[in-house]
């Protein structure tokens, strides 16, 4: 199966497969889909933060001409009520109701969706709806929320599926009033503070951020008597059918999922956005129904979590980091959403790539009438990765070290695990950090310029927590000898139907032209658990491999069969099939087909195509291959494991960013104007902690929230200070704070 | 939803008569008068190719050329285009379907990711180029700035634009 392959000379070099669809405003989205009788949908929202919604009159609103269909918590299908009560949605906590029940909790709640000829009726109707709404008191932002004797948002809310975890790791939901997870990491002595020269005490205060994916979130739904096709803007089409499943009651077999290209997605269409309105609609219309959100509603939808930070860090005089305890409290808004999973990653990536003696993480999720938070790239690591980072410049510069020699002093080394019982790490951090910080000129004296310089790291395991990574795909070879490549893979800009095309033409020897990404359908398309959490390539591209290896051995064993040799004989080199020692095979005709060397016999591909039907294969890096419906035997031989602090050596992957910004800061007042970055990406690609990390500098000066301190720490400036502010008005004392910040005494002095 | 809206809505069966010239090709339609021109290409004349993203004239993803210059078609009613015209992103190859210039480069850079912006970045690229044929670095960043990438792919547009300049100053020496 393991065919050395050598890449051609042109790997990676052609255009993009998706370059013609795209240039020439060809390539279809699913806003672009249209289908024949199509209703269109829109939905009514709560204008208040938090609500008792006391009574819906929808009478008016159904009487409107070119109204098709009304959804309320009155009217939804009997056959999706389990009793009396409405079906509830969420990743593990599933407290998101379709439309609201018995209350709304943020302004901009579902209250009400109808479905109407055309999107002026639709909202015509919207506002013939009546709803009478009692006001509750909210609560807006963590700290109200967790004060005590506030109001509750979730009484009574489920807890989710017990969570198992490797040593020293435990979660809980609901712990306290309105906090609905909490995750705690333990590792070490926690006396070793003790011993510490320094112990800096920091806060970090981290606003909400919104995706604002371009394609807004949109669904198409076309719900027939025991069938649902749907399609959507979504980046987990397979976990999508199972939740939709289970919300309405209705088998995965009878829902088929489609994805076009999708416009962007950054983590927000990870769940059930339009989805389960727009089939529900249909199924009442009994017409296809189109729901798309308008870019104000998107902001509505989902957003990444704010955030408070607190790092405790025991360091010595000369900078080694001893130990550190770290307090995350993610504003997970009014429902939970993915909101548990993105506590788990945050406290995990709070240590940051560092060694320490003792570590102590524990992040909750807290619960606001705000917009639900969700995923957003980098999951959690965002927001601790700027807070470690920050923190580890502040330390180095109460200390007098240079920020990069405090970074290098406690890198973790090629091989060394993070938490005990971890795998190594599996890149070189310090001569990555090095070559960075070579190539941004770190050391050169900035004495009198406008620009500063910053290190930053992004440390994140990729490929997600929870059940093992996997990936399946297939490779077909058709009967003209042309290929289709089938995986669950999306592509949603970042160039993954490329890659995995590049990778099944390079193992078939042919060009990547000849390789053809079929689009997604959940019918027929290769089981896949979504295109999140940089899996893409590392993942999805493995199990691309396997398939076509299996592929290029059922041609060869074809050829070998019918030319009479064995298969180790042949080989492929330009879609062709040549025999060792490189002999042409030619051909005279389909019926000379023999093995009698010399033979003047051609194999094309068109002729072996037809007998050789489809490959398969399945993936996960270095094991054997699982789905989820498959997987009683792994359960057999391995508990469930969810946590990202199981110890797994050698299974996790992990993208490292390291990253440097520079950040002029002579133009507007406390906006960069103007950052390159130079990065260097080992491992898989950690497209979201390099996010992270170019937020990082890019918010340093945007943002100014107070930072409370305790410790020793010396009069310095946070990256978010209120001085930065005041030091803005004039553009000299401003580059001296942020040099003074990013910089380091030693080069950036002004 | 504000009451403008209703307002709108009620407005919205109000017909009006308009001649337009769209991609080279003279069309008369009778469209509500709150139609906006968007929705004119998109859903009349299916030239999906241009998108809808914020419908509030920033991102720049509807941008089409309505008498050579780029504008976004989300905020302008059918009405105000009235016998204008109108270049769409689908009118932009030539006859023999070979790519412009500027899609071209747009190809050659990979200047997109997920693809969206992409059809109102090479219409604004191109209104540049009639302008200017050789802008500076600084002025295509300025130029294209107007548009949004939200997958921040900036860097290769840039290069794309020059590169396309260069290409077409080359074309027509």
């Amino acid at each position: 199966m393991t065919a050395t392959v050598k890449l051609s000379a042109n790997f990676g070099r052609d255009a993009r497969s998706d370059a013609d669809e795209k240039v020439s405003g060809r390539a279809v989205y699913t806003a672009d889909i249209a289908i024949p009788g199509m209703l269109h949908a829109k939905v009514l929202r709560c204008p208040h933060a938090h609500a008792r919604v006391k009574q819906i009159d929808i009478s008016r609103a159904a009487a409107l001409a070119g109204v098709h269909a009304i959804l309320t918590r009155d009217t939804y299908p009997a056959h999706i009520l389990s009793g009396n009560a409405a079906p509830l949605h969420g990743f593990l906590i599933k407290d998101q109701p379709i439309v609201a029940v018995d209350r709304c909790r943020y302004e901009g709640d579902i209250v009400a969706a109808v479905a109407a000829d055309n999107e002026a009726i639709a909202v015509q109707a919207l506002h013939a709806i009546k709803v009478e709404y009692e006001e509750l008191p909210f609560v807006g932002t963590i700290d109200e929320a967790l004060r005590p004797g506030s109001p509750q948002i979730a009484p009574g809310a489920p807890a989710g599926p017990q969570l198992r975890y490797g040593p020293g790791a435990r979660s809980c939901y609901w712990p306290r009033p309105n906090v609905c997870f909490e995750f705690h990491y333990q590792c070490g002595d926690g006396d070793v503070f003790s011993t510490c020269d320094h112990v800096f005490e920091d806060e970090f205060g981290f606003s909400r951020m919104n995706h604002f994916h371009l394609e807004p979130f949109v669904s198409v739904a076309q719900a027939t008597h025991d069938r649902i096709e749907l399609w959507t803007s979504t980046q987990m089409p397979f976990p999508l059918r199972g939740q939709l499943s289970q919300l309405l009651k209705i088998p995965e077999h009878c829902i088929s999922i489609r994805v076009p290209f999708v416009g962007g997605a950054f983590g927000a269409k990870s769940g059930i956005r339009t989805e389960a309105i727009a089939v529900l609609l249909s199924m009442m219309s009994a017409r296809p129904v189109r729901l798309c959100y308008a870019m104000e509603e998107d902001f509505l939808t989902a957003s990444q979590h704010a955030a408070v930070v607190r790092l405790k860090t025991g360091v010595m005089a000369d900078g080694t980091l001893i130990a550190r305890a770290s307090e995350i409290l993610l504003d997970a808004g009014a429902y939970a959403d993915v909101s548990p999973l993105v506590a788990e990653k945050a406290a995990y990536r709070a240590p940051g790539p560092y060694r320490y003696k003792h570590l102590d993480s524990r992040c909750s999720c807290v619960m606001t009438n705000t917009t639900p938070a969700g995923a957003f790239r980098g999951f959690g690591g965002t927001q601790a990765t700027w807070a470690s980072e920050s923190q580890i410049d502040m330390i180095a510069r109460r200390l007098g070290i240079d920020p990069f020699d405090m970074r290098m002093k406690n890198l973790l080394q090629l091989g060394e695990a993070p938490v005990p019982g971890e795998g190594g790490v599996d890149s070189d951090l310090s001569e990555g950090l090095e070559l960075v910080a070579r190539e941004i000129g770190y050391r050169q004296n900035r004495a009198g310029t406008d620009r500063g310089v910053g290190l930053a790291i992004g440390f994140k395991d990729a490929a997600t927590s929870g059940e093992p990574a996997h990936a399946q795909a297939r490779v077909k070879i058709t009967t003209r000898g042309d290929i289709l490549l089938q995986s669950g893979a999306v592509e949603m800009g970042q160039g993954l139907m490329t890659a995995l095309s590049q990778v099944t033409a390079e193992i078939l020897g042919t060009s990547p032209q000849r390789v053809r990404y079929a689009p997604i359908d959940t019918d027929a398309t290769p089981f896949d658990r979504g295109t999140i959490a940089s899996v893409g390539v590392a993942i999805n591209g493995k199990a691309v491999e396997h398939a076509a290896q299996a592929a290029r051995s059922a041609v060869l064993d074809f050829a070998a069969n019918r030319l009479g040799c064995s298969a180790e004989e042949l080989t492929l080199e330009n879609w062709s099939i040549r025999r060792r020692p490189w002999t042409r095979i030619h051909r005279r005709g389909r019926s000379q087909l023999s093995g009698r060397s010399g033979c003047a016999v051609s194999v094309p591909m068109r002729v072996l195509g037809d007998r050789l039907g489809r490959c398969r294969s399945r993936s996960r890096p270095g094991n054997r291959p699982l789905e989820r419906d498959q997987a009683c035997d792994q359960r057999r031989c391995r508990p469930r494991h969810q946590s990202p602090c199981v110890p797994r050596p050698g299974r996790r992957r992990r993208g490292n960013g390291l990253r440097a910004s520079f950040v002029r800061t002579n133009a507007l007042p406390g906006r960069p104007s103007h950052q390159r970055c130079r990065a260097r990406l080992s491992g898989s690609i950690g497209g979201g902690s390099a996010a992270g990390i170019h937020r990082d500098h890019a918010r340093a000066r945007t943002r100014a929230r107070p930072v409370r301190r305790q410790g020793p720490g010396r009069g310095r400036h946070a990256p978010n200070c209120k001085r930065d502010r005041q030091c803005g008005r004039g553009r000299r004392r401003r580059a001296h704070h942020v040099a003074s910040h990013y910089g380091g005494k030693d080069f950036a002095r002004t | 939803v504000s009451d403008d809206a209703l307002t709108r809505d009620s407005m919205a069966w109000e017909t009006l008569e308009l001649t337009l010239r769209v991609n080279g090709k003279q069309t008369k339609f009778v469209v509500p008068s709150a139609m906006s021109l968007l929705e004119l290409l998109r859903d009349s004349l299916n030239l999906r190719g241009t998108k809808l993203a914020c419908s509030r004239a920033v991102c720049g993803s509807c941008t089409v050329l309505v008498d050579g210059q780029p504008a976004a078609s989300c905020a302008l009613f059918a009405f105000q285009a009235d016998g204008a015209d109108i270049v769409t992103i689908e009118g932009l190859a030539g006859k023999d379907g070979a790519l412009h210039p500027v899609q071209d480069a747009f190809r050659k850079f990979s200047a997109f990711q997920c693809g969206y912006c992409t059809p109102g970045m090479i219409l604004l690229a191109k209104a540049l180029l009639d302008l200017d044929p050789a802008p500076s670095r600084a002025t295509v960043v300025e130029w294209m700035s107007s548009g949004v990438c939200r997958c921040t792919g900036y860097n290769l547009i840039v290069e794309a634009v020059l590169s396309a300049a260069s290409e077409m100053r080359r074309a027509t020496r």
